[in-house]
């Protein structure tokens, strides 16, 4: 009985004050940059100044960790776009992970989270690792106490949502109001689309190689986020160490499947693959020019493993010439976006 | 007498309050191989070419769906349908209100030229956009279908084949399809039946023929466009 009116208490508390009639918050709108969709924002979790604000803080604060030295900054570096230029990150108890951290850049236009789609919304996603052993190894019982401990933080979630305690859901709901707004939209590439630069002969040729069946990248990486929102085996592997997208559906076909991710600032991004494996664009380019390794799950986009465009015996792969595929290295520069990198919005 | 009276009166009161009754529809749209329903990830087929096929993924798009009823009356239903096999929910068409028994349906498979523009679909669900989006360098517009798998080559080796169709260099490889339906009958249930061996057999297309990828060959899309015209669509009902 007691236990019960402990845990009322708690939920009241926890609730926002519907009678405070002088709440406020300031709303915030994303418009969406020309060629973007409409970013779809959960109605539960609107975005504010002071919910960007609050999630920014807990974003760059180690406060989320269990020893309070790791934050998500930590593995999610702006310089980098957003992920981390190791292969595996590195956890509060010095373990390391078993796949490269995902790109933040406009992940608000993502429809699922995690190479294995783990997460159906940013704010399932900023669950996972703050339990997970190997990252910040902490229980959402301890980040509770602890920020409910600080005045600042009472004072920032009042102001954002109205509650008097501070609990999980509202540091998840914070952090992803924060995650949408690191939006990147003034490429080279997007400049091009908006007539306000001229691609040279280069660029031109490694854009026709990406978005035609030539280099057929386009598949997964054709619209203005350079990823379609699904999970693909793009041929690394005969067998799998990692089982990827069947971990989450448990489907047989779903082995060695991965999210696609952006190739927005793929420049600064590196290392590529769910688990980092290359270090380089020249490398990822050799892999898909390659044709790639045959499995029972590869994507049927994947090819020329066992052929190529031209119907030369005995060769594999795209059979692009050297030349071709500076040209689509120098396409895929295009993409860089350095305002997005050191924009000061983004910064604690 | 009170009693009979009472019994005309309710009788009156409750014919009078009795509404037509409404008519409803499902638009069902099924996906063969030959006479077998389509199983996916199986090698297993064969089509005219004498290849043996399998299919892993396959989305396409149907426009324009049209209903016509007895009473004179039509209906444009949603500007298109995007029938994809990893979406059940995208293969069936529920509870249509319809005004009277339905006499024809016509479609389009694809898009027709002037609802096939870049981006015109870009804030639409179920990830349309991302996955079927034909890109500027080909002509820009959508995809009309992706159907993807695999084959045993000439030497017995397994090899990929991507068939995808669209409007190359904005070219309309459309076709538009109208069946009559016998209304002697009230149907509850439209079948749209695709058979996938008859986008290969009339001219018939060979898979070592046109390679793995045919976005950019306007002949192979032609192919498949003549092959669109007879066969590929049917319609039952019941």
């Amino acid at each position: 009985m007691k236990k019960s009116l402990i845990f009322l208490l708690l939920i009241i508390s926890c609730n926002p004050n519907d009678e405070d009639n002088d709440f406020e918050t300031t709303p915030y709108t994303i418009i969406s940059p020309v060629n973007f969709p409409q970013m779809i924002i959960p109605g539960d979790n609107l975005l504010t100044q002071e919910g960007i604000l609050l999630g920014k803080k807990l974003f760059f604060d180690p406060i989320l960790s269990s020893n309070n030295t790791v934050s998500c900054a930590s593995c999610h570096i702006q310089e980098n776009s957003f992920s981390d230029p190791s292969q595996y990150s590195i956890g509060v108890n010095g373990d390391f992970g078993f796949r490269n951290a995902f790109s933040l850049v406009n992940i608000g236009w993502n429809n699922s989270f995690n190479w294995d789609g783990s997460a159906s919304s940013l704010e399932n996603q900023v669950f996972e690792p703050v339990t997970n052993p190997v990252e910040m190894a902490n229980n959402w019982v301890q980040v509770e106490d602890n920020l409910n401990a600080d005045s600042e933080y009472r004072d920032l979630f009042k102001q954002a949502f109205n509650i008097d305690c501070i609990d999980s859901i509202h540091v998840a709901k914070a952090i992803a109001q924060f995650e949408r707004t690191l939006i990147s939209s003034n490429s080279r590439y997007d400049k091009f689309l908006n007539g306000e630069v001229m691609f040279t002969n280069e660029e031109l040729d490694g854009l026709n190689i990406f978005f035609t069946e030539r280099g057929d990248c386009f598949h997964c990486h054709g619209n203005i986020n350079f990823m379609d929102n699904s999970f693909h085996n793009n041929a690394l592997d005969e067998n799998f160490s990692d089982l990827g997208l069947y971990e989450v559906t448990g489907n047989e076909f779903d082995k060695g499947v991965f999210k696609t991710p952006t190739l927005r600032n793929v420049e600064f991004s590196a290392p590529y693959m769910h688990d980092g494996r290359f270090n380089t664009i020249e490398e990822v380019i050799d892999h898909y020019n390659s044709g790639g390794v045959y499995s029972a799950t590869v994507d049927p986009l994947m090819k020329y493993i066992n052929s190529n465009p031209y119907g030369i015996p005995g060769q594999t792969g795209l059979m692009l010439t050297q030349q071709e595929k500076n040209n689509l290295k120098t396409f895929l520069l295009t993409l860089s976006d350095e305002d997005f990198i050191q924009n000061t919005n983004f910064q604690p | 007498m009170r009693k009979i009276f009472l019994l005309i009166f309710s009788f009156l009161f409750f014919n009078s309050c009795d509404t037509e009754d409404v008519l409803k529809i499902d638009i069902h749209f099924r996906q063969f191989v030959d006479q077998n329903e389509l199983e996916l990830n199986n090698l297993i087929y064969t089509n005219e070419a004498d290849n043996i096929f399998s299919v892993e993924r396959l989305s396409y798009v149907i426009s324009d769906l049209i209903l016509y009823f007895q009473n004179g009356d039509s209906m444009e239903l949603n500007n298109y349908y995007f029938i994809n096999l990893s979406d059940e929910s995208s293969l069936k068409l529920n509870n249509i209100d319809i005004p009277s028994p339905c006499i024809s349906v016509s479609f389009t498979y694809g898009f027709s030229q002037v609802n096939n523009t870049s981006n015109l679909y870009l804030n639409d669900g179920d990830n349309f956009h991302n996955l079927m989006l034909w890109p500027n360098s080909l002509g820009g517009g959508y995809h009309y279908m992706k159907l993807e798998g695999r084959y045993l080559d000439n030497y017995g080796e397994q090899q990929f084949y991507n068939t995808h169709t669209g409007a190359l260099n904005s070219n309309d490889y459309s076709v538009n399809y109208f069946f009559d339906i016998d209304s002697s009958e009230t149907n509850e249930n439209i079948f749209i039946d695709m058979n996938i061996n008859n986008i290969y057999n009339d001219p018939i297309y060979d898979y070592n023929y046109y390679g793995s990828a045919i976005m950019s060959s306007g002949e192979a899309q032609s192919v498949i466009q003549v092959n669109m015209l007879d066969d590929v669509f049917s319609i039952s009902y019941n």
